[in-house]
């Protein structure tokens, strides 16, 4: 009944507030396009930049096994090597090429022809994609001029390993499939609990919680009271980028629909829970909005295995991100989109959802004390 | 002193409390400290079953924090308060639960209309629907909320508003009702409408607690309790203070020190200071100033006076130059402020009830921010700084933080700050808003000190006691110029009655 009445009041309140309301369920969404189109890891394209010294047929076919991969495309051609340095200092090139004086003379002359890549490592995992990608290009290269000389000479190439790899999960290696659900869980713990929080603080600052204070309602009656309205915008928030990640962007869902939405349930009350945690410690909305940033905003992006692998950090950082419930759902939402897997497979992080949502609502209850100070 | 002039103020008959009831409220040894400074010290008390029980203080004397620990929603430091015979700290739900309350602060939901509002709080308090809907004809036909049922709470006058969050405290009738200053920026008419409702409680056999800065309300208590510096000084019937309320409160508590008259000649200004014709405000359809018009002349204190509503600050927002008139003429200082507002705004002070200080800069940090906003530097600087440090008596004070001053000194380097560039006009809106009777006469010493030394000042109040001390009042009701005259010939007018009756009078006449 007095539940009911809590609900009611807060339910009025939100919906007599577009802008609030606006900026709930539209700032995800506009989120949601940003980074998925933005953020890509995907590596095609990238800028060649070509120091042939020799300029030979020879050295020619090696550049246009370069550009026939598909990878990369050549944008210079340096005169010099400090040309070319020049071009990597400012940018220019992501990769320089640089094929020595002597190179078509070693091959005619069956002995190893060395080049050089020069490789823009400013990040690192780029970098190490890009150059495996040229290694692998400078190899084949190689393997067939290895095959046809022997041709020549009337001899087959000796025995080899081949390998065959397919990649499970994202065969096409789109990074969107793993980077929009990975968007659910930051986006859901970047916005419900700032809102929450405000809710609460701004009902200290103006003055009607000591009406609450002297009244019926007790804590934990309070806390639900906001929990329950937050959460339920969350969720329609989720369902929202949901539709948009399905649809718009393509990323197909491999698991159970039902699964993922339960789940999803148990992740926006554990991050509703979380800014009905921080209203209780701060008194102003602006202290609410920037204990909300370093609680919940930041941590969803650095501390949820999002863009960062948890398992690289070291070991403390590792303990330090199940502080955040946003690693538990970015495990969730990324297996039952990519992999497809059931229940039996993402119990314990459904499991640890439960514990936290209701730690942290017991926690907040136990905080927000019915006294002025 | 009664409450003045109310026909309807039938002298309270207190029921006698039976012999051996438990009290409401019992207090015993209250202290109550904050971070080390001591708000309470020391508070023994018993308010009866039925009391009207009123706690009177200067700022800071601990009012808020007495009536706090009453509602159980601040614990003691040391002793014990006993309310309704649950503990205030192991009973702090029942008390709580059961009791009604309206805090200073704004206790209602703006977004929320009339109606939603009542329900919220009838909900709350498990007022059933049917008793709900018993209770709401009579609350709102007791606070005339009826027609707004649909609109905004935000929407509605400070007064209505004040009226609505009584309902709202009311309407589980709750035994017990304590309110915190629940009249303050309340203009005289929607105070008689709260007093009315608050009698009508109080007939029905409830006992009410409130803390008040006007002393005809403590004058209607029971009994008054007289707070200072956390420690009670007098709690009595008030008629044991004698016939003056207000005088025996003043003469209870060391009079403030009156402050050294070292106000500035103001720089000479022809003609009028300010100079009103015909001026008219509208918003849409809605008339806020309606052909108001009226001069003021150089060294005189003029009092505008209304009700909430009533376009005394859009006047003055109109006067400052922050708001264009619809129609009319406004000059202030010879300056014709609809063509140079920023002309006119050098020769102009303001100050409102929220002073506009930076709390977490010293006096003398605050004062030389204000004089440079001005544009005074070097030598000017230097004695301006010295002057406003004297006219605030603050030059012993020049290196505390404002945070830690008390409401009353806060009040005076507001009023210094306001007058540091010798303006030939002051505007002050509301600037004695919820300060005690004591700080307020100093302040009005402060005034008339500033008018003396040539300086018009306009100022805007409630106290209607206090704009006695001004040399011309106006009444305006609905944007309309009801009188204008010295206060005493007014009264006279209306048979000698206090001011607050004219005011009333005039009022009802209009509506």
């Amino acid at each position: 009944m007095i539940l009911a009445a809590l609900v009611r009041k807060e339910w009025l309140e939100i919906v007599r507030d577009p802008i609030t309301l606006g900026v709930a369920i539209f700032l995800p969404l506009i989120l949601l396009f940003v980074f998925g189109y933005g953020i890509s890891l995907d590596v095609e394209d990238v800028r060649l930049g070509v120091y042939d010294q020799d300029r030979t047929q020879a050295s020619e076919r090696l550049v246009e096994a370069f550009t026939a991969s598909g990878y990369f495309r050549v944008t210079r051609r340096f005169p010099s090597l400090d040309e070319a340095a020049q071009a990597l200092d400012r940018g220019r090139v992501t990769v320089a090429l640089v094929i020595p004086p002597d190179f078509s003379r070693l091959l005619a002359a069956d002995r190893t022809a060395p080049v050089q890549l020069l490789v823009d490592g400013t990040f690192s995992p780029t970098a190490l994609i890009v150059s495996n990608y040229a290694t692998a290009i400078v190899n084949t290269h190689s393997m067939a001029l290895a095959e046809r000389r022997l041709e020549t000479l009337g001899l087959r190439m000796p025995g080899r390993v081949s390998v065959a790899s397919r990649v499970w999960y994202n065969a096409p290696m789109r990074s969107v499939n793993y980077i929009v659900p990975g968007l659910f869980a930051v986006l859901l713990m970047a916005f419900p609990p700032m809102l929450t929080a405000l809710a609460i603080v701004r009902e200290k600052e103006r003055g009607t919680i000591e009406q609450i204070y002297v009244s019926p309602v007790s804590a934990p009656l309070y806390i639900l009271g906001k929990v329950l309205p937050y959460a339920a915008i969350a969720f329609v928030e989720m369902l929202l980028i949901l539709t948009v990640g399905t649809f718009w962007f393509q990323v197909p869902l491999q698991g159970s629909l039902a699964l993922l939405l339960g789940a999803s349930l148990l992740y926006v009350l554990a991050t509703v829970g979380i800014g009905v945690f921080v209203s209780t410690i701060t008194r102003t909305q602006v202290g609410a909005v920037f204990l909300s940033l370093v609680v919940t905003l930041m941590p969803s992006f650095l501390f949820s295995g999002f863009l960062f692998p948890i398992s690289t950090m070291p070991y403390m950082m590792q303990l330090y991100t199940y502080v955040f419930p946003a690693r538990y759902f970015n495990d969730i939402s990324r297996d039952l989109f990519l992999k497809g897997v059931g229940i039996e497979y993402i119990w314990w992080n459904v499991l640890l959802l439960v514990l936290y949502a209701a730690v942290i609502f017991i926690a907040a209850s136990l905080r927000l004390k019915k006294k002025v100070a | 002193m009664t409450f003045p002039g109310d026909p309807n103020a039938a002298p309270f008959v207190s029921p006698r409390p039976q012999p051996g009831a438990a009290p409401a409220v019992a207090i015993r040894g209250l202290a109550r400290s904050f971070r080390g400074a001591a708000a309470l010290r020391g508070i023994d008390l018993e308010i009866r079953k039925g009391e009207l029980f009123a706690i009177i203080g200067p700022d800071g004397s601990g009012k808020t924090t007495l009536i706090q620990s009453i509602c159980a929603i601040l614990d003691p430091s040391a002793g014990r308060v006993t309310v309704l015979g649950w503990d205030s700290v192991a009973g702090a739900a029942r008390i709580t639960s059961t009791i009604g309350y309206m805090s200073q602060a704004y206790s209602l939901y703006g977004d929320l209309t009339v109606a939603e509002n009542l329900e919220f709080f009838a909900a709350v308090r498990g007022v059933s629907a049917e008793l709900l809907a018993e209770r709401r004809d009579k609350l709102l036909r007791f606070s005339g909320l009826a027609p707004f049922l649909t609109r905004a709470t935000k929407a509605l006058s400070g007064g209505m508003q004040k009226k609505l969050a009584l309902c709202c405290s009311l309407v589980h009738e709750p035994e017990l009702l304590v309110l915190d200053e629940p009249t303050l920026g309340v203009d005289p008419l929607s105070r008689r409408e709260l007093w009315r409702m608050l009698a009508e409680h109080h007939a029905s056999g409830k006992t009410i607690v409130l803390a008040t800065s006007f002393m005809d309300e403590a004058a209607r208590a029971d009994r008054v309790a007289m707070l200072s510096a956390g420690l009670i000084l007098a709690c009595a019937p008030p008629a044991e203070f004698g016939d003056d309320l207000e005088a025996a409160f003043k003469a209870k508590l060391r009079a403030a020190p009156s402050l050294p008259s070292v106000a500035l000649p103001a720089r000479p200004s022809e003609g009028a200071a300010i100079e009103v014709a015909n001026l008219v405000k509208t918003f849409g359809k809605f008339t806020a100033v309606d052909s108001v018009s009226f001069s003021v002349r150089c060294g005189e204190v003029f009092g505008l006076l209304g009700p909430n509503g009533s376009g005394k600050s859009t006047t003055i927002r109109i006067l400052c130059g922050i708001l264009p008139p619809t129609a009319g003429v406004v000059r202030v200082a010879g300056i014709n402020v609809a063509v140079s507002p920023e002309a006119a705004r050098g020769r102009i002070g303001y100050m409102s009830q929220k002073f506009s200080l930076y709390f977490d800069l010293t006096v003398e940090e605050n004062i030389r921010f204000f004089a440079g906003a001005y544009g005074l530097e070097g030598q000017d600087m230097e004695e301006r700084v010295r002057w406003a440090l004297g006219l605030a008596g603050l030059a012993g004070e020049r290196h505390a933080l404002v945070r830690r001053l008390s409401g009353a000194l806060r009040q005076r380097l507001a009023l210094a700050c306001a007058v540091l560039h010798r303006p030939a006009v002051l505007f002050l809106d509301e600037p004695t808003s919820g300060v005690d009777p004591v700080t307020r006469a100093s302040f009005w010493r402060s005034i008339a000190a500033i008018a003396r030394a040539g300086t018009a000042v306009l100022v805007t109040t409630h106290y209607l006691r206090e704009a006695e001390g001004c040399d011309r009042v106006a009444f305006i009701s609905r944007g309309r110029l009801l009188a204008l005259d010295a206060p005493a010939r007014i009264r006279a007018r209306h048979g000698g009655a206090s001011l607050e009756d004219a005011f009333v009078r005039l009022m009802e006449a209009a509506a």
